[in-house]
């Protein structure tokens, strides 16, 4: 019996989306003696097997696109499901990326499979021999525990897990073709208006900038004392709506997860969406006037202080 | 004095760093969090009278010799604390200098044994109100503002908070200021319970939003906190019947600490589960010391049973107390859809607030074209009269210029109806500049009376020229 | 559109689940779900465009959900129907885009779909994807803006590589995602009391044809609910001093491991 995963690679490498959906595997694959096929849609030329074999997938599939072209999402539901014709896998773990979030309902669709995406876990149900998958609801306020039956197919929010390397073994690859599709191509056209930074997902260090910090003055200040330690800022929905901070450092359930070595947060009041985006950091320090803040339910360190004289105290250590 | 100069003059006088010339600092500064500006921000506005510079203050000393030069030279400034105002009582003057107190923050002394705590103007009452709370007290003052305002502003403008019909406005809570006078003059008034000692020159400083001096050191009274609460809403047929509730309450003597009536539309805004077509909401918290709050509650309960009102539980209060400062957001999102939204507060007489409020309705929905709503809510009670804090809206075409032709069409037709009923054009936010216009109308003969202090205290003419009084 | 609870308005004290496993909401305002304002206004800025376009606002909920369509109506949409069928949380995703489907094919030559990502509530995710799946039309993930040209239409959405613009001839379906420069305008006055006296098409599910013909497929079912307590071991310090002390100990720890100096 199978569980696939289905991956994506970045610049040569699987992306960390991809490892953490390996991760999950691996842990489901201990209760249901399953085999993890990893099956990724990638040309030759980015190839680049190193790595691959130390995260606990079993085999890879390969499926061969042309280098030259670009994949279209039809091309790769239409693989999919050739895999899926072919091996018949008990369930189908997606990378938690916007592509894998798309992906797995409409590959569900066309395959008749259950489906969930966003998941934070995922257990064996020892009874029913079924997949008990939880997702925050409400808006991440409360979450819900689903029965997925096999076939199921599911996708993890991003960072939600920690990332275990395996010892290396040998893996075997194997390489198929995409499908080609038929179908008149309603796509005309693209082209990427601007590029996704991964700065802050790679910074150890991250200071949030919430509407607590009143003014661009005071952003300012804290950015200036970031590049000081080679932290990254972020913002919370407000700051973003402020025009304090640009779109792409928006952090939050809807916007960036994150999860820094270190979180300081500013003037947040840690509304849920919000703290669903930095509650994976190891530490999070967090200042907000109000002590009642909810922030303060999911930092290791809080200060009851206006944020200005934290930034003051800041600007001076940090010389 | 050209410009050059003076900012010299001011980086010897408080240090190069506290003297601020950036252009995007001084559009910042450029105004307050008015809602007018907040929209047209979004349309594109840009002041184009920028002050010259910010100067920030940390000493009284330092105070005294930035208003004894900016006298001497005949130059416009405008005293700031927390910019919290809505009434453009913060917009510059094109070459003005802005003083920012705001740095000047220290609380000097919590007084215990006579209930009172003294701070330097630029303290935020959100961090004395923490540093009072873990002692045990507070200082009963609420305004929506709390996360920005600062003591001087807050007495500048004659502020009031959400609980002031137990514990007051500013003016009933200020105890001793000290300010610098615009020729240079450092003054002190006492703390003293009350006295008759020839007018309340307190009352000087009370509302004179920047115009007659600039305020250094303020002493307010604080409270125990309250030992315990009750807390009821009410959902009523009528709004003019809530009205006549809460007159009843206030005239019989209760003084419930939060006593609130929002119309129809604000009801089925924020609680419409809870309300029936075409109701109004009440809500009332009382608070004090053991045994209060429920002999209160008791007594609000019956006025309300008797009027036909019909009981809510304590939920929409416990929503109300979580979300009353939300709305300081707000006015930005509507910028967003496309409408110019603010908001207006008056008072009047029980005799003529109920005709205020219908009337105002009737000509904006007649006269307002595309009016998105206009909604009002009375949240601040006395035994002769209420407030009345009136929301309204308008969509309107994202220019600026359409944005102040809407704004100035809803506002007057509040300003108007409230002057032909005998109301005030003015409860709590301040005149600034905005109100300025109709001052002559609302003080009517009294009118000279604020004149000739102006003129006595700034002969020159030089503080926050523009705001309470008009300029000619 | 869906109409959804709005969130922002319950207490923290009150997310409890209860012992019929539910969370008494009750109290909060009934609002149009968020992602679904921006799909309305961008219909209703293609319908500026070009007067001729035929807007409509679809929902699948009961009659306390016609609020939302008369906000719609205010706002200058042309027809509204609702498909009574009461949603629940232990609804599927697919029951859902199944109605949403037979109600799109029942009105015939739509040139485009716009639903929310995901609603809050049971905040799925899936039922636009599996909507464009059910009619074979192609999707678009993640819009944040539309507009019509020549016979195409122009789409930027957010991909993993960044923001992307996309050209799609013939049928699509959108779901959309919140944008920083665009929302939902509002209705005036005058428009909302006209809107109230507009009808608004009902239709149940056996007026449905599709939906009787789509096959059932076994999908998720929800079996429990329940809040995660944050442990509240957060250790305060009254000094900003202190505070940022602790700040330097911790980024000089994480250094040290890596043999960087601050």
């Amino acid at each position: 019996m199978t569980i696939g995963v289905v991956g994506e690679m970045r610049d040569g490498k699987l992306t960390q989306e991809t490892i953490e959906a390996i991760c999950r595997a691996v842990h489901v694959k201990e209760q249901l003696k399953m085999t993890i096929e990893l099956v990724l849609m990638e040309s030759r030329e980015n190839f680049d097997s190193p790595w691959i074999d130390r995260w606990g997938a079993d085999r890879v599939i390969v499926y061969e696109r042309d280098h030259s072209e670009r994949l279209e999402m039809e091309a790769k539901l239409s693989t999919l499901e050739a895999y899926v014709r072919v091996t018949k896998p008990l369930a189908l773990l997606f990378a938690g990326s916007i592509q894998g979030q798309e992906l797995a309902p409409r590959l569900a669709t066309r395959t008749s499979a259950s489906c969930l995406v966003d998941c934070t876990a995922v257990k064996v149900d020892p009874v029913d021999q079924e997949l008990l998958v939880t997702k925050p609801i409400y808006g991440g306020n409360a979450y819900g525990e689903y029965s997925a039956p096999f076939p199921c197919y599911l996708s993890f929010r991003a960072k939600s897990i920690a990332v275990e390397v395996k010892k290396e073994v040998p893996i075997s690859i194997q390489w198929r073709m995409i499908e080609k599709t038929n179908e008149k191509v309603a796509v005309v056209s693209h082209r990427l208006l601007s590029a996704a930074t991964y700065d802050l997902e790679d910074k150890k260090i991250l200071f949030v900038c919430g509407r607590g910090l009143q003014k661009l003055e005071n952003i300012k200040r804290v950015e200036a004392i970031a590049s000081r330690v080679g932290a990254g800022v972020a913002g919370t929905k407000k700051a973003i709506e402020n025009g304090w901070l640009p779109l792409e450092t928006m952090v939050g359930q809807t916007g960036k997860i994150l999860a820094p070595e270190l979180c300081v947060v500013l003037g947040a009041s840690g509304a849920t969406p919000f703290v669903h985006g930095v509650k994976n950091a190891k530490k999070i320090m967090s200042v907000n006037k109000d002590q009642e803040a909810r922030i303060f339910e999911v930092s290791d360190l809080g200060s009851a202080d206006d944020c200005e004289s934290v930034i003051e105290a800041m600007e001076r250590k940090f010389v | 004095m050209e410009n050059q100069k003076v900012i010299e003059t001011f980086e010897q006088m408080v240090g190069k760093e506290f003297v601020q010339t950036e252009e995007a600092i001084l559009q910042e500064y450029a105004t307050d969090i008015t809602g007018l500006r907040m929209v047209q921000k979004h349309f594109g506005w840009k002041s184009e009278n920028l002050a010259q510079c910010i100067v920030k203050i940390h000493t009284k000393e330092e105070a005294i010799e930035a208003i004894r030069f900016l006298n001497q030279e005949k130059i416009v400034n405008v005293p700031r604390t927390g910019g919290s105002g809505v009434c453009l009582g913060l917009e510059t003057p094109k070459g003005s200098v802005v003083l920012d107190l705001s740095e000047m923050n220290e609380i000097l002394e919590i007084n215990e044994e006579n209930l009172t705590v003294t701070t330097q103007a630029g303290v935020a009452l959100e961090r004395l109100e923490t540093v009072l709370n873990k002692k045990g007290y507070t200082t009963g003052h609420f305004p929506q503002s709390l996360p920005l305002a600062q003591m001087g502003g807050l007495v500048a403008t004659r502020s009031i908070g959400q609980f002031s019909t137990r514990y007051g406005g500013i003016e009933d809570l200020l105890v001793g200021i000290e300010g610098v006078l615009p020729d240079g003059e450092l003054v002190r008034i006492k703390n003293i319970p009350r006295k008759s000692t020839g007018p309340d020159l307190r009352h000087i400083w009370l509302g004179s939003e920047g115009t007659l001096g600039v305020i250094t050191e303020v002493t307010v009274k604080i409270f125990p906190m309250a030992e315990d609460r009750c807390m009821q809403a009410y959902a009523i047929a009528s709004f003019h019947t809530g009205l006549a509730i809460i007159k009843e309450i206030m005239q019989a003597g209760w003084k419930p600490a939060v006593t609130r009536l929002h119309d129809e539309t604000e009801a089925a805004e924020s609680y419409g589960p809870f309300m029936q077509a075409g109701e109004s909401i009440l809500l009332f918290l009382s608070e004090g010391p053991k045994g209060y709050a429920a002999l209160e509650g008791e007594a609000i309960q019956a006025v309300v049973e008797k009027h036909g009102a019909r009981a809510l539980g304590s939920k929409p209060l416990e929503l109300w107390l979580a979300h009353r400062n939300d709305i300081c957001e707000h006015l930005d999102m509507y910028a967003k859809q496309g409408a110019v939204a603010d908001t207006c507060e008056i008072s009047a007489m029980w005799s003529d607030i109920g005709k205020i409020y219908t009337e105002v309705l009737e000509r904006a929905k007649k006269e307002v074209p595309h009016l998105v709503a206009i909604t009002g809510h009375s949240s601040h009670s006395y035994e002769q009269g209420t407030n009345i804090y009136f929301m309204m809206g308008a969509m309107c075409a994202p220019q600026v210029e359409a944005a102040q032709k809407t704004y100035d069409q809803l506002f007057g037709i509040i300003m108007e109806t409230t002057l032909k009923y005998n109301g005030s054009i003015c409860h709590h936010h301040g005149v600034g500049r905005y109100r300025a216009k109709w001052m002559k109308q609302e003080l009517g003969s009294a009118y000279p009376m604020l004149e000739k202090i102006k003129t006595a205290f700034d002969p020159n003419g030089i503080m926050n020229r523009g705001a309470l009084l008009p300029v000619e | 559109m869906k109409q959804v609870l709005d969130l922002d308005q319950v207490l923290s004290s009150d997310w409890i689940v209860q012992e019929n496993q539910t969370i008494d909401l009750s109290y909060a305002n009934r609002v149009i779900n968020t992602y679904d304002e921006l799909g309305l206004e961008m219909m209703l800025r293609l319908q500026d465009e070009d007067p001729k376009c035929n807007s409509i606002s679809l929902t699948v909920g009961t009659e306390d959900t016609e609020s939302m369509l008369r906000k719609a109506l205010a706002l200058q949409v042309e027809e509204a129907i609702r498909i009574d069928h009461a949603v629940s949380m232990s609804q599927t995703p697919q029951a859902v885009a199944r109605m949403l489907c037979a109600g799109i094919r029942k009105i015939g030559d739509v040139d485009l779909v716009l639903c929310g990502r995901q609603a809050s509530g049971s905040d799925y995710g899936q039922t636009g994807l599996i909507l464009a799946e059910l009619l074979s039309w192609p999707c678009i993930s993640l819009v944040t803006e539309v507009v019509r040209r020549n016979e195409g239409w122009v789409i930027i959405h957010q991909v993993d590589d960044g923001l992307e613009e996309v050209v799609v001839s013939g049928p699509v379906v959108l779901t959309m995602t919140q944008s920083a420069d665009h929302f939902l305008r509002m209705a005036t006055l005058r428009n909302t009391m006209d809107a109230k006296k507009k009808a608004i098409t009902q239709w149940s599910l056996s007026d449905l044809e599709e939906w009787k013909l789509v096959k059932e497929t076994a999908g998720v079912s929800l079996s429990r609910i329940f809040t995660v307590e944050e442990s509240n071991d957060c250790a305060m310090v009254d000094d900003p001093e202190f505070f940022v002390d602790r700040m330097i100990e911790e980024i000089q720890k994480m250094n040290q491991s890596e043999g960087v100096s601050l």
